[in-house]
């Protein structure tokens, strides 16, 4: 390890006001964004610096059924090499979105070149296309709280666990959806963690 | 491993990833897409974190009892014990465990275990 680190302190203030814990985060590896899954339920996204992505934040109670406790997202990951994140919920839900923010609208025309990590001050014209899209909902395997969600490095496949005991692997298909290939059931015990080898 | 057979191994990886998992109640499992799944090593306390040492085909392992041990990896998933170190942490990351765990460079691992400092 050589040269110099630069340590830059941004505050991040959540789109809901107010503090929240950060449960998990993890960086996008091709796009200078950071997602963070917070106690206030939702998962929010930042620009480097941290500039919030106020056009994009999944809440968990938008989808949710009325009554209970709103599921916290305890674990997420960006898809390597892509810009789609699987996140895992205290309900067992697993998401999977595609996070595509609109460049910053300039003065006239578009520039496809334009970096996102700018500050998404006014952007109205790109209204019509939301930056995220919710790819895939599955409740049916986990029922139990996730404690681990973690992609091979190729991006090929999805191991997700929960702390009944229930481990499922999951294939990102072309087109973007993940489907179970297997899951392992040992419901004597909490999964805590997991390392793909390949 | 010579490049060759490295090759084949990812070769016969990519149709069918494998990984590791550890458990609450201290087991560490080797398991692929066809649902194979074997323990592969059984340790006193929970498993708290869980990391591939990639360059050397090994598992480093920090249970609660702040034992890291560490295995190596054979081609079949097999393990072996290699090492065993207790850890020294003050304050109660005993109870509550190191969890936040990550690689800080290649053989060099940080850990972030509610102190004022990070190790």
């Amino acid at each position: 390890m050589s040269g110099s680190t630069l340590f830059s302190d941004f505050r991040c203030h959540p789109p809901s006001g107010g503090a929240a814990e950060v449960l998990a985060s993890s960086w996008c590896t091709v796009a200078p964004v950071l997602a963070v899954a917070t106690s206030a339920n939702q998962v929010v996204f930042y620009a480097d610096e941290g500039v919030s992505r106020e056009d994009a934040v999944i809440n968990s109670s938008a989808n949710f059924m009325k009554g209970g406790k709103p599921p916290t997202p305890t674990n997420l990951q960006w898809q390597p090499k892509t810009r789609a994140i699987a996140i895992g919920w205290s309900s067992g839900k697993i998401t999977f979105h595609s996070y595509n923010p609109a460049p910053p609208p300039p003065s006239n025309g578009t520039t496809p070149n334009a970096q996102d990590a700018t500050v998404p001050a006014r952007h109205g014209t790109n209204e019509a296309t939301p930056p995220l899209t919710t790819i895939a909902t599955n409740t049916s395997i986990h029922t139990s709280p996730i404690t681990f969600l973690l992609w091979n490095p190729t991006g090929t496949r999805l191991v997700t666990g929960d702390s009944s005991g229930v481990c499922a692997v999951w294939k990102a298909e072309k087109n973007g959806l993940v489907s179970t290939i297997q899951y392992h059931k040992n419901v004597s015990t909490q999964i805590r963690n997991t390392q793909a080898t390949h | 491993m010579s490049t060759s057979s490295t090759r084949a191994t990812l070769l016969s990886t990519a149709y069918s990833p494998s990984f590791f998992f550890g458990a609450a109640n201290g087991t560490v499992s080797y398991a692929d897409d066809l649902g194979h799944c074997t323990d592969v090593q059984q340790l006193a306390s929970s498993v708290d974190s869980l990391m591939f040492y990639e360059s050397k085909m090994r598992l480093v392992i920090i249970t609660r009892s702040l034992l890291m041990t560490q295995l190596q990896v054979n081609e079949d998933g097999r393990v072996t014990p290699v090492m065993k170190v207790k850890l020294s942490v003050a304050g109660d990351a005993s109870e509550k465990g190191v969890t936040n765990v990550v690689w800080a460079g290649p053989g060099l691992l940080t850990s972030a275990c509610g102190e004022n400092m990070i190790r």
